[in-house]
């Protein structure tokens, strides 16, 4: 159980990339914290930085109110587990287990019942003599599970550790670290680039691009509320669709107009847009899959798209839709049938509807 | 589906038998030669099977050089030299391969020029560097000149680099020290290079002639090769001894060979360089 705080820090590597930049963050005690973005942002190197194994070029690390700048990875009572396992090919998986106690210099009978009973926990117990390459893809993954438990440590460090396992493999063992945090009930800070994985395991999640921190919120605020153009895009699938729209005042109303379509808008937003200084200016309009609807054929506010294509998943069909020379996607129930190339009738729900700064690509609403 | 016959398949083979018995020849032809009664030994045309196989001309090898002694003297000397070797390879290759310092690339490019200076050129003043030191005629002259090698450290270099960073950083977060790390860790992961490169090192030390006999001016100090000078006399060379005191020097090394020779392909495959 443990806080981690990184104050203003900054990365900036030996040939001048500059990874991280002023990254300011609180992770609380027993908090699930995952830090999402896609390659290249900075998570792995945050991580790297917490663990230890990154020198931090600027700025400030406490864990457990104690600055750890300068204190090497052995003594931040840290595990981590790899994005390709890193379980010594040479070693059984009971020695992969039992390193870092024999390297923390405990005796031989405490090691051998700790690895027991987390290799016991973890189904591994009848493969404790196997070589990693004897190992299956997701019996390496809990090998390298079970070789950061049974450390005990204050807190556990994830670097993409379900991306070389498929697809079935990875929901399952998704399932597993969850179980596995509500058990253990300690620190956890995982790095991805897949929202699923973001959105499904953390208690908080941090979007970042590019070096910086786009947003840090609970993972229904950020799917609700995302602060920008770049996180409404990142969480999601599929991805929120986004119109190039002009804020446009009839009377007391107000709508966002793209193309020959108008929508009118509810009057909170419109509202705000309107003391925001945005009648007659260009905004983003972003309206996730699931909150356009087919309409009825009567309905005025309806606007009308072509069928490019229908993608059948079985429990919900998707389909993409022409608009402006764009696609819309659109999420419905399998009952739907509609023929590609027809047209169908659509509208929008105004209350979840989002609309972004064109310029500063922020959340205006 | 494999097929069972091919045309390239063919030759290939055809290919691979005659460089078998390209490499083989000379091995035969010594251990002919060294059954041989004197008269056959330079025949023309050559004789290749003696009308007599003469064991005894072996005994006369043994008896014609004090053998033993110059047999201790090479396998000590192949031992200690591969040995160092292969401890200041270890040493090197992990500073070249994980350790960041001012000048790496340079001093590392700088160090593989080397091996384009002809050994030759460098016997004088090696020479005259251990005279220096009053080293000659002594083991340490045949040993420790011998204890590092580009070569090897460039070989062990190449297989380190190709170890993923993960395993430094999660052996770092277990509380490794880079010490044990190299030795626990990456050592038993190139185990097949360290078998080619202490492999290799044990036959060129084995085989080295030149050094030895520049360096040794006692029949105490001398080993196995310098030991073959002793056939050549005024009156000429005694072939059929030289051929098998010839056998009895590669006879270990073959044998060493046999057993070890998957070492030796899987190291050399591995480092995607050939020896």
């Amino acid at each position: 159980m443990s806080k981690v705080v990184l104050k203003n820090i900054d990365k900036i590597y030996d040939n001048g990339f500059h990874a991280v930049k002023n990254l300011s963050l609180n992770i609380d005690s027993q908090e699930f914290v995952v830090l999402v973005g896609p390659s290249g942002c900075g998570k792995t190197t945050t991580l790297r930085m917490i663990a230890g194994l990154e020198q931090i070029t600027k700025g400030e690390l406490y864990i457990d109110e104690k600055l750890v700048n300068h204190v090497e990875a052995k003594d931040r009572d840290i595990a981590m587990v790899f994005q390709n396992y890193a379980l010594y090919p040479h070693m059984t998986v009971f020695d992969n287990m039992a390193f870092g106690l024999k390297m923390r210099k405990i005796n031989k009978k405490e090691i051998y019942k700790k690895v027991t009973e987390i290799a016991k926990s973890i189904d591994m117990e009848s493969l404790l003599n196997r070589k990693p390459h004897e190992l299956s893809g997701g019996q390496r993954q809990r090998v390298a599970l079970g070789r950061a438990i049974v450390r005990n440590p204050k807190i556990f460090l994830m670097d993409e550790p379900l991306s070389n396992l498929d697809a079935k493999l990875r929901v399952q063992m998704r399932a597993e670290i969850v179980k596995l945090y509500h058990r253990l009930h300690t620190t956890f800070i995982y790095v991805t680039h897949d929202q699923t994985e973001a959105m499904t395991m953390g208690t908080k999640i941090v979007v970042m691009n590019k070096g910086y921190i786009q947003q840090i919120a609970d993972p229904q605020t950020i799917y609700d509320k995302p602060a920008n153009l770049f996180v409404a895009s990142t969480i999601g699938s599929p991805q929120m669709n986004f119109i190039d729209a002009c804020v446009i005042a009839e009377g007391d109303l107000v709508y966002l107009k793209f193309g020959e379509f108008k929508i009118k808008i509810s009057s909170e937003i419109s509202e705000n847009l309107l003391k925001m200084g945005y009648k007659d200016r260009e905004v983003i309009l972003g309206i996730r899959p699931e909150n356009i609807r087919i309409a009825e054929e009567n309905n005025c506010d309806a606007i009308s798209l072509k069928l490019e294509l229908v993608e059948i998943l079985g429990y919900e069909n998707i389909l993409y839709l022409e608009l402006l020379e764009n696609n819309i996607v659109v999420k419905v129930d399998t009952r739907f049938g509609a023929t590609v190339g027809s047209y169908l009738n659509l509208s929008f729900d105004v209350e979840k509807i989002h609309v972004f700064d064109k310029i500063t690509k922020n959340a205006i609403i | 589906m494999e097929k069972g016959f091919s045309p390239g398949k063919f030759v290939s083979y055809i290919i691979l038998v005659l460089g078998a018995i390209f490499i083989l020849i000379p091995f035969a032809w010594m251990i002919l030669t060294s059954v041989k009664p004197s008269n056959e030994v330079l025949l023309m045309p050559p004789k290749w099977i003696p009308t007599k196989f003469l064991w005894e001309n072996y005994i006369k090898a043994y008896k014609a050089a004090p053998f033993r002694q110059y047999f201790f003297n090479s396998v000590f000397v192949a031992a200690c030299v591969t040995a160092g070797d292969i401890i200041t390879t270890i040493l090197a290759a992990f500073a070249f391969s994980n350790i960041s310092f001012k000048f790496k690339h340079i001093v590392f490019i700088a160090m593989v020029a080397t091996m384009m200076v002809p050994s030759e050129i460098l016997i004088i003043p090696n020479y005259v560097t251990l005279s220096e030191f009053g080293w000659i005629n002594s083991y340490k002259a045949l040993i420790l000149p011998w204890c590092a090698s580009i070569f090897s450290i460039f070989l062990l270099r190449q297989q380190f680099s190709s170890i993923p960073d993960a395993y430094y950083k999660a052996a770092k977060v277990d509380g490794c020290s880079d010490f044990r790390y190299l030795f626990t860790i990456m050592v038993p992961m190139s185990i097949p290079t360290l078998m080619s490169i202490g492999i290799l090192k044990l036959i060129n030390s084995w085989n080295s002639y030149m050094w030895p006999l520049i360096v040794t001016n006692t029949t105490e100090m001398r080993t196995l090769p310098v030991a073959l000078a002793a056939f050549s006399t005024e009156a000429g060379t005694k072939y059929n001894l030289l051929m098998a005191f010839s056998v009895m020097i590669v006879a270990p090394i073959l044998i060493m060979y046999f057993f070890t020779q998957k070492y030796i392909i899987k190291g050399v495959s591995k480092t995607g360089l050939k020896g």
